[in-house]
């Protein structure tokens, strides 16, 4: 599948994630250009049916990105992401999609480098698992 | 629960902890079941000269304590107690060793499959034993002296969890409950030289004297102590000392005396110093 | 609202050369026209240049565009800068959405083809949410031009004088008898050995005799409700079972009360009263009869007390009162605790009497202390040989991992003192000295000067174990001294620990009740550590002082006078603005479960019991979404972040 070029969401909150992700262009770290950012205060605000939304249109991963427990610039917001995409996670199952194609990460503002690796290794563990079958057995 | 009991190298030697181990145990109806076969721990210097050697000494002490289904294993040695519990943490912690101690107890059939919690005698009769027993078990004629009580280095380090490190009372307490009244002193952690009495004497003789010396200042008659190697130092250093000496039994020995049991099977008779020098008749 | 069919105008930035050869610039243009509502794509060498911005003004006014797009660099870079362009156009600036293609897209992606797929999507993405944007206000709220400050130590007293000299109405809670917290129990202060008690308590007189400021002292803050500018806070008033009103301070109550307990503004050194002020300059001077300890409340007789007070002051039947304050702003200056070196066992601390700690010292070297500012031992002599011992708690990952700050400072001061005023030998044992401030490294070399040995080890233990006969009766402190590496066994008469400092004890619950973040070490956490020390994320929250993180004197005040310069800020402008950005409960489609109210970490969700459903305080809510993303009937969602438009962002990316 190494022709397979998927197509990522990036779910990541203003404060840390997005950040990182800034750092990492300001210091030129280069990534695979699958990954799409959508920018979001929080990802406390992330409601499940983003996530759902996001893989019946096709989506072949959706990779959210916070603040470090404790780090929350709304003071626990990361950690309500935490439960909800856990069960957002098993329903995923139920809709007969691969539960790793969804990814929630710890993301400091200060951590361009890493941004730059969870970014390759999603990409490339989405490449290993191979397209969305949403793609083929739904009228998207 | 079953305690099984590791008696270490110096069981019978000098004071023979053994006999009052044993007395006060009978008496208390406390059943120690002695790991079968059992080897030397290699004592606290082993892990410094091979790690793999300590490791297999100790690890096979697990093994055969793991056989015979033992839930506990008690020590009466300082050193037994921190050489077990230093090799249990290893174990616990570092598989890739683990996996080569068990490659070499293989030859004899045996393997580290469980790793039950090293305890000193001293925490299970202060701790297991209902506390009330020790003064209802009395003898009616027990005479009360000033104990202090020594600690050794030991016990308490690393781990300080059994006791405050620096400064601990876990003694104290039961030879207070016991009858005895505790004498409070600095020494109680203060080093004795340990092994290194027999190749550096007068360095240790030195150390000695201080926790010695401390004692009598704060008005000690007996000092209590619960490893032979402190024991046996502490005991010997005063035989050149000017002065009167103090006795310096095991807590098992004062307990038996307590109790009331005859001093002739507590082994009172090995002390170098004996327990009439303090003014006790008995 | 007129609905207005959306016209997108979207600009393409080149960023010199930053954006434009790994982008095809003309190309995502060229895509940017053939999307729905978009009336004209352009692009352009510097979209942040005047010229740049020029333009969209331009098209704004004269092909009537009311959405905008600028691909070009982060927003969290000129995102303010285009919304002001907009704004000056005439339209609303949330109608404008930036489309990241520099630090997401030309900066990190090695391929050019690559490069400028993914800046169309992120493109369309843009465009797509634009179309679904709303025009957003913020509301002006009027504040209450009064401050509260929690806490009369130096923090409190410096942050209320401020305040109140700039004119507003100022509340200060203490909980102890008087104010002047930590400082009033000072001898001198480092590094200039000023007397505390001289700078001290005429700013406790000010602060008195401020006509703008009212103290609430044996009070404590019972809840705190409302938001920036306006909190309602409840303060209870303890009784003191003595009439202030009444009271004239003249101290004969004190004087005729039978019974004694430790002093605790004495460190349990000496012996106070059961009726009593804790210290001669207290503030106010009215005194406290210690219930627990009384002998009419305890055993029913006695009221010697009542017997002898002229004025009548005396009232056992005094009850707690409540009161409610409407306060703008609050500032937490509620300080520290002395860290307890108890555990510490190997130092002997409660073992070896001539084991001190530094507030015990301070107490014993303070004129009005126990000995009368004689430095005197337990067996009344003067000590003729000192050990201090640095950083006990502190630096230490048993305890506290951090550096208190002052430790150090106050430790060689107490070896000036010891010099100055026994001529005792002073050993001082030490990590590393740290001395950075005015005239702080110049102390250091002074009592150096002055023959105080520094040792550089930590100490390992103080035993009462003499060395040699003559040292009988003496403690010794054991040390390696790591600088010559040999070890010392130093034998002295008086050991004193520097013991660090530590949260103030109920700083948890008052972190609970103002909603205020604490850091792994108890101590409030500030805004930002660099730009907003002061601040706190709650707004109209101020911290000042040792709350924070440890700091001494000088720092103290001036952290104390920063926060009271923002609240004053705050209250001078006498509005204050609501973030656009927040949260909005559909009142039609709310079932009134509540789980948004569960949800908000900032109380801004209430429930109005008589329609039944949630209502969102605009003030309070900052935009975090929780409530959104909890409610199960879509009811409450974030402006500006609607699922709409994030269903359309993410539906334009994908399809």
């Amino acid at each position: 599948m190494s022709d397979f070029e998927p197509k990522i969401i990036a779910m990541v909150c203003n404060w840390c994630t997005y950040t990182a992700a800034d750092l990492a262009g300001t210091s030129r770290l280069t990534y695979p250009s699958n990954i799409r950012i959508v920018r979001l205060m929080c990802t406390g605000m992330i409601d499940a049916k983003y996530i759902l939304k996001a893989f019946l249109d096709g989506a072949d991963g959706v990779f959210i990105g916070g603040c470090h427990p404790g780090d929350c610039h709304y003071i626990n917001g990361n950690l309500k992401a935490v439960k909800r995409i856990t069960g957002v996670g098993k329903l995923l199952e139920q809709f007969g999609f691969d539960p790793a194609r969804l990814k929630l990460q710890w993301i400091g503002a200060s951590e361009g480098p890493e941004f730059q690796r969870h970014m390759t290794e999603f990409v490339a563990a989405i490449q290993a698992m191979g397209p969305n079958p949403a793609r083929d057995c739904m009228i998207l | 629960m079953t305690y099984g009991f590791y008696p270490g190298c110096a069981y019978k030697t000098e004071a023979v902890y053994k006999h009052s181990v044993e007395a006060v145990c009978r008496v208390i109806g406390l059943e120690l079941v002695t790991i079968n076969d059992w080897n030397c721990c290699g004592a606290t210097s082993i892990f410094s000269l091979d790690q793999m050697d300590g490791l297999v000494l100790t690890g096979r002490i697990f093994a055969l304590a793991a056989r015979q289904k033992l839930d506990t294993i008690i020590t009466t040695c300082n050193a037994c107690y921190t050489t077990l519990r230093k090799a249990s943490k290893t174990f616990k912690t570092e598989p890739e060793l683990t996996r080569r101690v068990n490659e070499r107890l293989a030859i004899e059939g045996l393997a580290i499959t469980t790793l039950p919690p090293v305890r000193h005698l001293l925490d299970v009769w202060s701790h297991d034993i209902d506390e009330a027993l020790w003064s209802r078990k009395r003898a009616a004629n027990f005479k009360p002296m000033k104990v202090a009580s020594y600690y050794g280095c030991q016990l308490t380090r690393p781990w300080a969890d059994i006791d405050d490190p620096e400064h601990p009372q876990i003694m104290d307490n039961f030879i207070a409950r016991l009858g005895y009244e505790p004498v409070e002193h600095g020494a109680k952690t203060v080093c004795c030289g340990a092994s290194h009495f027999i190749t550096y004497e007068d360095s240790c003789r030195t150390l000695c004297e201080r926790i010695v010396n401390e004692i009598k200042r704060k008005g000690g008659q007996a000092i209590s102590t619960l490893c032979p190697l402190c024991q046996i130092n502490i005991d010997a250093v005063q035989e050149k000392q000017r002065g009167p000496s103090l006795p310096v039994p095991y807590f098992t020995q004062l307990a038996g005396l307590s109790l009331g049991l005859p001093p002739s099977i507590l082994g009172m008779d090995k002390l170098l110093t004996p327990m009439q020098t303090a003014g006790l008749k008995f | 609202m007129k609905y207005e069919k959306p016209s997108i105008g979207v600009y393409v930035c080149h960023c010199g050369m930053n954006i434009s050869p790994k982008v095809d610039v003309e190309n995502v243009v060229a895509f940017a026209e053939t999307l729905d509502h978009v009336t004209v794509a352009r692009d352009y060498k510097f979209m942040c240049s005047s010229p740049g911005q020029e333009f969209i003004i331009k098209d704004i006014r004269e092909k009537g565009l009311n959405r905008i797009i600028v691909a070009s660099c982060s927003p969290r870079m000129h995102e303010q800068t285009f919304r002001k362009a907009c704004e000056q156009a005439g339209i609303n600036p949330h109608y404008f959405q930036m489309a990241n293609i520099r630090e997401q897209i030309s900066w990190v992606t090695k391929d050019s083809a690559e490069a400028t797929a993914k800046a169309r999507d992120q493109v369309a993405a843009a465009v797509a949410r634009a179309v679904y944007h709303a025009p957003l206000t913020s509301r002006e709220i009027k504040v209450k031009k009064s401050v509260v400050v929690i806490g009369g130590g130096i923090a409190g007293i410096q942050a209320a004088l401020t305040a109140a000299e700039a004119g507003y109405e100022v509340h200060i809670v203490e909980r102890e008898p008087s104010i002047g917290g930590h400082m009033a129990k000072f001898d001198k202060t480092f590094p200039t050995l000023d007397c505390a008690a001289c700078i001290m308590t005429p700013k406790m007189v000010e602060v008195a005799q401020h006509k703008n400021i009212t103290l609430h002292t044996y009070s404590e803050v019972d809840s705190v409700e409302g938001f920036v500018g306006n909190f309602k806070v409840c303060i209870r008033h303890n009784p003191r079972y003595v009439d202030a009103s009444k009271c004239t301070g003249c101290g004969i109550c004190t004087t005729k009360c039978p019974s004694k307990v430790l002093s605790e503004f004495d460190q349990r050194l000496t012996h106070r009263k059961t009726v009593y002020s804790p210290f001669p300059q207290a503030i106010p001077n009215t005194p406290v009869i210690d219930r627990d300890h009384c002998i009419y409340f305890t055993k029913g007789k006695c009221r010697a007390c009542k017997k002898f007070c002229e004025a009548g002051a005396i009232d056992f039947n005094q009850q707690e009162e409540v009161i409610e304050i409407a306060a703008g702003s609050i500032i937490v200056a509620t300080g520290f605790k002395a860290f307890d070196p108890t555990p510490l066992s190997q130092y002997g601390y409660g073992r070896y009497p001539e084991v001190y700690t530094s507030l015990e010292f301070e107490r014993l070297n303070n004129a009005t202390g126990p000995t009368a500012g004689k430095l005197l031992m337990k067996n009344g002599k003067p000590p003729e040989k000192v050990a201090i011992i640095h950083c006990v708690g502190s630096r230490d990952s048993r305890y506290h991992p951090y550096c208190s700050r002052v430790c150090c400072m106050y430790s060689m001061k107490f070896a000036h003192l010891v010099r100055e005023k026994t001529g005792a030998e002073v050993w001082e044992f030490y990590i590393d000295i740290r001395s950075p401030g005015k005239l702080y490294e110049e102390f250091y070399n002074r009592i150096q000067e002055e023959g105080v040995h520094m040792i550089r080890g930590r100490v390992a233990e103080v035993t009462d174990i003499p060395e040699t006969k003559k040292d009988e009766g003496r403690l010794t402190v054991v040390a390696e001294n790591t600088l010559t590496r040999r070890v010392l066994r130093v034998p002295v008469d008086m050991v004193l620990l520097g013991v660090g400092l530590e949260p103030a004890d109920g700083s948890d619950a008052v972190g609970r009740m103002l909603g205020v973040q604490r850091d792994a070490d108890g101590w409030f956490n500030e805004l930002h550590a660099k730009l907003a020390p002061v601040k706190t994320a709650m707004n109209g929250i101020f911290l000042a002082g040792c709350c924070q993180g440890p700091k001494d004197i000088p720092d103290t005040v001036a952290q104390a006078s920063a926060a009271a310069g923002e609240a004053v800020s705050l209250l001078a402008k006498g509005t204050v603005r609501t973030l656009a950005e927040i949260s909005y409960i559909d009142p039609d489609l709310c079932s009134g479960c509540k789980t948004c109210i569960e949800v908000c970490p900032y109380t801004a969700i209430s429930f109005d019991e008589s329609r039944r459903v949630a209502v969102v305080n605009e003030a309070l809510c900052k935009g975090c979404g929780s409530c959104a993303a909890a409610c199960p009937s879509s009811a409450a969602g974030i402006r500006h972040f609607t699922d709409r438009q994030i269903m359309e962002e993410m539906e334009a990316i994908l399809l």
